[in-house]
């Protein structure tokens, strides 16, 4: 069986993988740079329909353990942020919201500023304290760089125990391998404690390594920091790929194709002046000059040739496929079911 | 190269093995130094601190807008260096005008037969590691690879580029290619001198790993060893040289634990092991506790800079042609 090609490494590329890889097909994924659903806030704004219950089963976790229904976190403005699933410590339930919150930062430091916080909870009727701690780290350096021991949990746990009561609300910044030390801190000092939900940050990293694992478990095969060159395409199948990586470029057989290499960034969809273009020069684009709807032309998934044929073992997910509507924050929902659409259409094929 | 296209998403400095160093956080950041500044006139006066940088392109694996950070970064070398004097560059650059390498010599089985094929070890396999020199020429041997070690062969100038030393660089590589024009096949040790061989030099040059990958080859060592895959190896000529490390070595049997670390640069690249030592020296320590706390006999690895840096952490630290013998061996 010639291997699946999945042209992406981000939430569609991985989900994907990880469902046909689940299903038995050998399967290559392609990726190079951060994908955006690394640097989302690590949570669905809303379920994704159509397989919900399978994304559960993809995102299930035991260091990093997902909550999901009508959920209600803390952004790092202070706002309030409501999603269908996130990790534990991110959000709470219907009957959960906080009294009052102790908003920890450190000095000169952007990843949560306790004072602008504390303000912005009190007029939603959240009683709030800022906590600053010293810090010298300067502010491009992310935060993990004064959490190297114990000594300086120590010192956060005993600082937050001289406050009052009340839930602590922390910047966002621990990696999945670390995300135990917010379930240590709640023991150590007996509070409930939370992470600002933050964009750019760990929480959208997290998700990522969390997704990479699992396909990996599955058995896709992740080629890291390559991109795919160039496809051909005969007879309205895909055949070949070309992968570049360093110094080294390989021609490789395609048995199948997701296309999942998200929006009009330098390794996903190009550009042509104001245009979105296929960097392949193989599919079919549509553009109306709303970019941020994605491009691809899709039928039940699969990927439509320049010439206006389905491609037999091609199909499209995630950002780099038009979307009819797309709302602010939808990205990962879509990424999921699309995702889904395109697994479905393939093992139909 | 990089003067547009960056988002800010700060996935470069998550990246960056030398800001989560305790003893790194001097170093600006690769968004500042290959993003930000190289865009102003005043770029020069960034200072010796734009230096550390282990050139290990983690940076540039992360960015989601493909900008080549790295690159930018050696750029702005060139321009920041020859005025800084860091006196670990300076004795280097002093070693190289005086015996043409960039550490003392130590080797000395030179092989100068006519063979096609020439050995070219690299500064530090010539020099504290040439232990490991003897033993990759002999497995070459055993492998039906008969092979020249120069004596005539020098630095290939890839560490006087980390320090902004063009012309010495240039002048090392005239030297250079009067000698690799008697011979057809060039085989390396260092990633770095592969990748200075052949994208500046323009020479067919193949890393160890390469000419193991299709040799039959069976394990030297017992127990379980972890890996350190080389930057330089991995981001710098290839992802799939470093997967075929790894396969020649469970293919010869070597009982390998994979770890997180793995992939973590050791500090010991990119002119920091000379221009920040302590830096270069955190970096190892801190990966060194994560490979003994695995457990673990020892660390292979595909790079001299690697072994010498983590070797000094007391680690056992083998090359890969330390650590399998050709299978007519036995």
């Amino acid at each position: 069986m010639s291997e699946v090609l999945v042209v992406g490494s981000g939430a569609a590329g991985l989900f994907s993988s990880w469902l046909l890889a689940r299903d038995g097909w050998p399967v290559i994924v392609v990726g190079k740079g951060t994908p955006s659903s690394a640097m989302s806030t690590g949570c669905l704004r809303r379920m994704p329909e159509a397989c919900h219950e399978k994304a559960l089963n993809f995102l299930a976790d035991e260091g990093m353990p997902m909550v999901t229904g009508e959920r209600t976190g803390i952004s790092k403005l202070g706002t309030p942020f409501e999603c269908w699933l996130s990790p534990s410590h991110s959000t709470w339930g219907p009957e959960g919201a906080p009294g009052s919150v102790t908003v920890v930062g450190f000095q000169g430091h952007p990843s949560l500023h306790p004072n602008l916080i504390s303000s912005v909870l009190g007029h939603r009727g959240i009683r709030a304290r800022p906590l600053t701690l010293p810090s010298t780290l300067p502010p491009d350096i992310p935060l993990t760089a004064l959490f190297r021991d114990e000594g300086a949990w120590e010192g956060v746990a005993t600082e937050v125990q001289r406050t009052e009561g009340g839930t602590v609300l922390l910047p966002a910044f621990l990696s999945r391998r670390d995300y135990w030390r917010l379930d240590w801190l709640e023991r150590r000092c007996g509070r409930t404690v939370l992470e600002a939900v933050t964009p750019l940050e760990a929480p959208g990293q997290r998700l990522l390594d969390l997704m990479r694992a699992r396909a990996i478990e599955a058995g896709a095969s992740i080629w890291d920091g390559r991109t795919v060159t160039s496809l051909t395409v005969e007879n309205g199948s895909v055949r070949t790929a070309i992968v570049r990586g360093g110094l080294e470029v390989r021609e490789m057989e395609v048995g199948a194709l997701v296309m999942a290499t998200g929006g009009a960034l330098v390794n996903g969809l190009g550009l042509n002046g104001r245009e979105l273009a296929d960097p392949f020069t193989a599919f079919k684009v549509l553009d109306d000059g709303d970019v941020l709807r994605g491009g691809y032309a899709t039928e039940k998934g699969r990927l439509v040739s320049r010439s206006g044929n389905v491609v037999r073992n091609a199909a499209g997910a995630g950002d780099c496929v038009r979307a009819p509507c797309k709302g602010y924050g939808d990205g990962l929902p879509h990424a999921f079911e699309s995702a889904w659409t395109a697994v479905k259409a393939l093992e139909g094929a | 190269m990089t003067d547009h296209g960056c988002i800010k998403c700060g996935s470069c400095l998550r990246a960056c093995p030398v800001l989560s160093d305790p003893n790194g956080t001097g170093f600006p950041g690769p968004r500042t130094v290959g993003v930000d500044v190289p865009r102003f006139p005043e770029r020069g006066r960034i200072g010796e601190r734009a230096l550390m940088c282990t050139m290990c392109h983690a940076c540039e694996w992360a960015c989601p807008s493909g900008l080549e950070i790295t690159g930018a970064m050696l750029q702005l070398r060139a321009e920041v260096s020859p005025g800084l004097q860091l006196p670990g560059h300076l004795r280097m650059r002093e070693n190289v005008r005086s015996f043409g390498r960039a550490v003392r010599t130590e080797f000395t089985g030179w092989r100068e037969e006519g063979n096609r094929t020439l050995y070219f070890p690299g500064c530090i396999g010539l020099g504290p590691l040439a232990a490991m020199t003897t033993t990759a020429s002999s497995l070459l041997t055993a492998l039906g690879i008969e092979h020249d070690i120069s004596s005539r062969a020098v630095c290939c100038g890839s560490p006087l580029l980390k320090v902004g030393a063009l012309a010495e660089a240039k002048a090392l590589q005239h030297r250079n290619m009067e000698t690799l024009a008697a011979y057809e096949r060039v085989i390396t040790s260092c990633p770095g001198c592969t990748y200075q061989l052949r994208e500046v030099y323009g020479v067919r040059a193949e890393h160890m790993v390469e000419v193991l990958k299709a040799k039959d080859l069976r394990s030297k060592v017992r127990g379980k060893w972890a890996l350190q895959l080389p930057c330089h190896l991995k981001r710098g000529l290839s992802p799939w040289s470093a997967e075929a490390l790894v396969h020649v070595l469970t293919g010869a049997g070597v009982d390998i634990v994979r770890l997180p670390v793995e992939d973590r640069c050791c500090g010991g690249g990119g002119g920091m092991l000379a221009g920040f030592p302590a830096t270069a020296r955190s970096m190892a320590h801190n990966k060194a506790d994560a490979y003994r706390a695995a457990g673990v006999e020892g660390v292979i690895t595909a790079c001299p800079f690697c072994a010498l840096n983590l070797g000094r952490e007391g680690l056992r630290v083998l090359d890969v042609s330390e650590a399998v013998h050709a299978e007519k061996m036995r």
